[in-house]
């Protein structure tokens, strides 16, 4: 049968792209006994923007807090959502990695237990006549156990998708939609793939029936 | 390249400014494993980044003091300290300790301020190995200045530079410019 050059080299991208993004991976770092807690509903904060460069502008509601939702559901959680980060001030990443516990447990409702944080660190475009249409995102994850004062996990999630046809269709669909939605998309598939499914006999109630 | 927050405020010409050692951290894009700074030619980085400081600070017609000329063996120590804790004086973070630091640092040599420079690099996927241009390389410098007597952050800003730190490269010298062009005047 005969393909097309292009036409190959397209769903070659796109299932790079795929494997890159939804392949588990290790975490930066998992609390051994991850799997021996019941983790009975997660709160996920507002997402914090730490991006040095802002001049995407970018949908945290859309993009990002309803993606880790339905990634959580789609991993057995119950998850809530909190429209405030808590009684900390300032949050950076560096901040984040190196909480003490009279920290953590200002993050969030005071009520709830379980705290993820998400932050952007990265996102970017380049969209040129001369080269492909790129576009890259960094993101972070943390989730806080506020009972112990820790972090129970945390990793990154990068992504880089470029569009390899090339010409000039992909670069006008580009500077029209942009890459930087589908790259926060596979940076935060490729940040997920690290959390761990819940194994509770409980937890299929939670995911949705039609994945996405 | 984009320039980010900045805070401006004129200083008193009379105010020494010390400039620390520059912090440098190489790591990898996505995983944060740590690489060595000698294989980007760190110390030629660091030098650079240092001469750069002073340079600029000469230039508002303010006393730059080169940290690493000191001969003094409890102002190096205190000095080393402070250079360890850039990452996190650089985002604002003045805790008890620092505070205690710059207190010794203003008994030791008087009305002065202190200049942190941290340079974190995260190392992408080498682009030149793939058909892509952008490989999500970057140099995040960031410069602080923080008044010894208070601990308050008289002066900060940051740049982004989506490449290597490269010493000879125009990128480079123009991102250490961008950094400094809103550094504050010495007044009478």
């Amino acid at each position: 049968m005969y393909t097309h050059p292009r036409l190959s080299s397209t769903w070659i991208a796109f299932l790079f792209v795929c494997i890159v993004g939804c392949s588990p991976k290790n975490a930066i770092f998992l609390d051994p006994n991850f799997q021996l807690t019941n983790i009975n509903k997660i709160t996920v904060l507002p997402v914090v923007d730490v991006r040095v460069d802002t001049s995407i502008a970018v949908n945290m509601e859309k993009q990002i807090r309803e993606k880790v939702m339905y990634l959580l559901k789609a991993k057995g959680y119950r998850t809530t959502l909190s429209d405030s980060l808590g009684d900390v001030g300032l949050i950076t990443e560096d901040i984040l990695k190196s909480s003490k516990p009279q920290f953590i447990r200002r993050l969030g409702p005071p009520q709830d237990r379980w705290i993820m944080v998400l932050m952007l660190i990265d996102v970017a475009q380049e969209i040129k006549i001369t080269s492909n249409p790129t576009g890259i995102a960094e993101v972070a994850g943390f989730l806080f156990d506020k009972e112990k004062g820790v972090i129970t996990w945390r990793d990154k999630g990068i992504s880089k998708v470029s569009d390899v046809v090339g010409g000039l269709f992909p670069i006008a669909w580009a500077m029209v939609w942009g890459m930087d939605e589908q790259a926060i998309s596979v940076a935060m598939d490729n940040l997920m793939s690290s959390f761990p499914e819940n194994e509770a006999p409980d937890s299929k109630e939670v995911r949705p029936r039609f994945p996405r | 390249m984009t320039k980010s927050f900045t805070q401006r405020k004129a200083l008193d010409s009379k105010l020494n400014i010390l400039v620390l050692k520059p912090f440098l951290k190489f790591e990898r894009l996505g995983d944060e494993s740590t690489l060595s700074a000698s294989i980007y030619r760190g110390d030629a980085i660091e030098t650079n980044l240092t001469i750069a400081a002073i340079h600029e600070v000469e230039l508002r017609h303010l006393i730059p003091i080169d940290s690493r000329n000191q001969s003094n063996n409890t102002l190096l120590a205190v000095c080393n300290q402070l250079q360890s804790l850039s990452p996190q004086l650089s985002s604002g973070q003045i805790s008890n300790q620092t505070h205690s630091l710059l207190k010794l640092l203003d008994t030791l040599i008087g009305h002065h301020a202190i200049l942190v420079q941290y340079l974190k690099v995260k190392v992408g996927p080498d682009a030149s190995r793939t058909i892509y241009t952008f490989s999500g390389t970057s140099s995040h410098f960031q410069a602080t200045l923080i008044s010894c007597v208070t601990g308050e952050v008289l002066w900060n800003n940051e740049v982004l530079l989506r490449d290597l730190p490269k010493v000879n490269n125009s990128n480079f010298t123009e991102s250490i410019k961008l950094l400094f062009k809103s550094f504050p005047n010495g007044t009478e």
